[in-house]
């Protein structure tokens, strides 16, 4: 605040105060959120905390019950459910289980908690389950009216990257691209709603960036929701929006406030958020690319290669601790096969269009669709046989999270595009 | 140039899909093709994916051996992404969520259902099938409200018929009965290449059956019952010849496949080989030939 007085210039300083204006209600609306987190993770650990060995859990389902052979499973409220396959249940179902939870530990940071064969009873229908049974059923619509049309692998592949359905793919489709660490591509990911605006924006601004802006931003919420409440999803469409809102008054966001915000909303509505993978990876990816990604794209002048090394930068540490296992050179795969996404979003949400128009015609076209598609599969199972995967021990996993600031340091000496 | 790669030859394949623990066997000659069964998960569609020319959208006959899950539940994502042409079945109706999503499925497509019994013989250009069980008198015999609810008769496009014709009311878990009894069993010939279809019939049902039907001579005996202790009834393997024995099996609680399963194979002589130790198993005939891919 002290160089209020100093600056002589009027202008400057009014924005200069402005800027300090809004910087000062960042800060207390940072505090007041971080506040009101601490407050529901107090409560949140308390509830997990006392987990009786008998619970009543109660909740709507959100996701469709995967079968092994009689019985079916589930998530409900952080528990997974096993109960018999004859119990039918659909997404938006409001239910409320009682039996018995057994916890084990699934990983060094993580532990299962399990619910086998509970008494369950569906409560009747309100407003919001509803709601979530109409988008799972226009969800289904659309996943199917691209699998009616394409082979089943490249049809999991494009219903993956365009509609987030991680259900169909197969044993070694999914392998290939872990070990070629392409699957953050292949599932509805935080980069697949980036390229969606991307594409919104692109293909609107024609109609004035104040319209461009009213079309992208409910299109963008509203896939959301289609896609999934998977935390990269919800952080990426939170981010976007804010983004957008922002533009929408004229404002220029810093990304890496709405980042911040992203984060702290998604953890005072669910204060134990930042324990899943998921989370964390994505939070770490985005940030990776905010804080390197320019930089790298400067020295190395590839787009691809600069974004997914600067995404790689905090996840691959985060993947070593968790998993005892990294894939070094996962960034080739990303930096050979990405270009093909954005074309394959565009022509994968005209295809599903059509398909719901017409089959014959969407048939017609997904025909022409299948090459690109096999080319990803066979590019990622390439890859997958190439690139090395290599055990890490603790301590490993642990230093290498130096590698951030170190190479922070590194790109301190490139300047910055003006 | 895609398409001249993946143009079909002339040979007829079979492919025993490893679809773990459950059935899951694809027919195909040039553009046709055949499934029996699903096995228990989305597995078979990979199954498809691999066997199955990418614009061919079209699976001309689908053929469910009895109503278990580890033989249905596939068919469900399969009548959902293909054109089913055929839907064969035994008429037996499972009163779960997702049998009845199955049905549910095949009833919005245009499927011609056929509900075969002994004797009855179809054929899809050079592929032909004959029926073996089950035996129409020994059916009506079974059920207890009898020809009424039938199962039987001519090819119906009636989409009612799935309700109509379904046999199963009068069968229920407290019955003696099991599905597996109701297995339908057929041949799968090409010109000179026969392949036994068993389902889940083991030896519990096996005497009745070599007592009503004889069976011919075959290249390929799919085993039944994954395996199981009870797969084959001696009386019932020593009725005909065949060369190899496939076993569709995948991890299982039950000690599938049952060493004393695997000495009786060995005892009349036959070449075992599993899905479980093998994936896909693919075999592939001229018609006068066959052989291993």
């Amino acid at each position: 605040m002290a160089y209020f007085w100093q600056d002589n210039s009027l202008e400057k300083s009014f924005w200069v105060n402005f800027s300090n204006f809004l910087n000062c209600r960042f800060f207390l609306l940072a505090v007041l959120l971080l506040i009101t987190w601490g407050w529901r993770f107090n409560l949140a650990v308390k509830e997990k905390r006392a987990v009786p060995e008998q619970v009543r859990v109660e909740g709507i389902l959100w996701e469709e019950p995967k079968n092994f052979y009689s019985v079916q499973s589930f998530w409900l409220k952080g528990y997974q459910i096993e109960t018999l396959s004859d119990y039918s249940l659909s997404v938006g179902d409001r239910l409320i289980l009682v039996g018995k939870v057994t916890c084990q530990a699934t990983g060094k940071f993580q532990k299962n908690c399990l619910i086998n064969y509970p008494e369950i009873s569906i409560k009747k229908s309100n407003f919001w389950s509803w709601l979530i049974k109409a988008v799972a059923k226009l969800r289904k619509r659309l996943i199917v009216s691209l699998e009616r049309v394409l082979p089943p692998e490249p049809a999991s592949l494009l219903t993956g990257i365009v509609w987030g359905n991680q259900g169909q793919f197969s044993k070694n489709f999914y392998q290939d691209m872990k070990n070629s660490g392409l699957l953050h591509v292949v599932v509805a990911s935080g980069a697949n709603v980036m390229t969606l605006v991307g594409l919104l924006k692109k293909s609107t601004l024609f109609l004035g960036r104040r319209l461009s802006i009213l079309i992208t931003l409910p299109t963008i919420i509203f896939y959301g929701f289609i896609v999934g409440a998977d935390p990269p999803i919800v952080r990426a469409v939170l981010m976007s929006s804010l983004v957008l809102v922002s533009q929408l008054f004229g404002r220029q966001t810093k990304p890496l406030k709405s980042l911040f915000l992203a984060a702290v909303v998604m953890m005072i509505v669910n204060p134990l958020i930042f324990t899943d993978i998921g989370f964390q990876l994505s939070f770490g990816a985005t940030l990776g690319i905010l804080l390197f990604s320019q930089k790298l794209k400067k020295l190395l002048g590839w787009s691809d290669l600069a974004t997914t090394l600067a995404a790689q930068i905090i996840t691959v540490p985060m993947l070593a601790l968790y998993f005892g296992q990294l894939s070094p050179l996962s960034f080739l795969s990303n930096a050979f096969l990405l270009w093909l996404i954005e074309p394959l979003m565009l022509w994968g949400l005209l295809l599903t269009l059509l398909g719901l128009i017409s089959q014959l015609l969407a048939g017609l076209v997904g025909f022409f669709f299948w090459l690109p598609l096999q080319v990803f599969i066979w590019g990622g199972h390439f890859w997958a046989q190439v690139l090395p995967n290599i055990s890490v021990s603790f301590m490993s996993a642990i230093s290498s999270f130096a590698l951030a600031p170190l190479l922070w340091l590194l790109l301190s000496f490139v300047k910055d595009d003006e | 140039m895609a398409l001249v790669w993946f143009w079909p030859d002339e040979h007829f394949r079979v492919i025993f899909c490893d679809v773990g623990q459950g059935d899951a066997i694809l027919f195909t000659y040039r553009d046709y093709q055949v499934l029996v069964d699903g096995g228990a998960s989305n597995k078979v569609l990979e199954c498809l994916n691999n066997n199955i020319p990418f614009w061919d959208r079209n699976l001309e006959m689908v053929i469910l051996t009895h109503p278990d899950n580890d033989h249905y539940y596939g068919l469900i994502s399969v009548a959902e992404r293909y054109r089913l042409s055929y839907f064969v079945w035994g008429g037996l109706s499972r009163d779960t969520p997702n049998f009845e999503k199955l049905l549910a499925q095949i009833s919005n497509q245009d499927v011609v259902l056929i509900t075969p019994s002994q004797d009855d013989e179809m054929a899809i250009d050079k592929i032909k099938f004959k029926f073996y069980w089950p035996n129409q008198a020994w059916l009506v015999e079974q059920l207890s409200d009898s020809q009424e609810k039938m199962a039987k008769n001519a090819p119906s496009k009636d989409n009612k018929a799935y309700q109509n014709k379904s046999i199963l009311a009068a069968f229920d878990d407290s019955s003696q009965l099991s599905f597996n009894d109701f297995s339908l069993i057929f041949t799968v010939s090409f010109e000179d290449f026969d392949v036994l279809m068993m389902g889940d019939a083991d030896s519990r049902i096996q005497p009745k059956i070599t007592e009503l039907v004889s069976f011919p001579d075959v290249e390929v005996l799919k085993v039944a019952h994954h395996g199981s202790k009870y797969a084959f009834d001696d009386r019932f393997l020593a009725s005909f010849e065949a060369i190899l024995a496939v076993i569709s099996v995948g991890a299982n609680p039950w000690g599938h496949p049952h060493p004393d399963l695997l000495s009786q194979l060995d005892r009349y002589d036959l070449e075992v080989l599993r899905t479980d130790q093998e994936g896909d198993i693919r075999l592939a005939s001229d018609g006068q030939t066959w052989w291993r891919e």
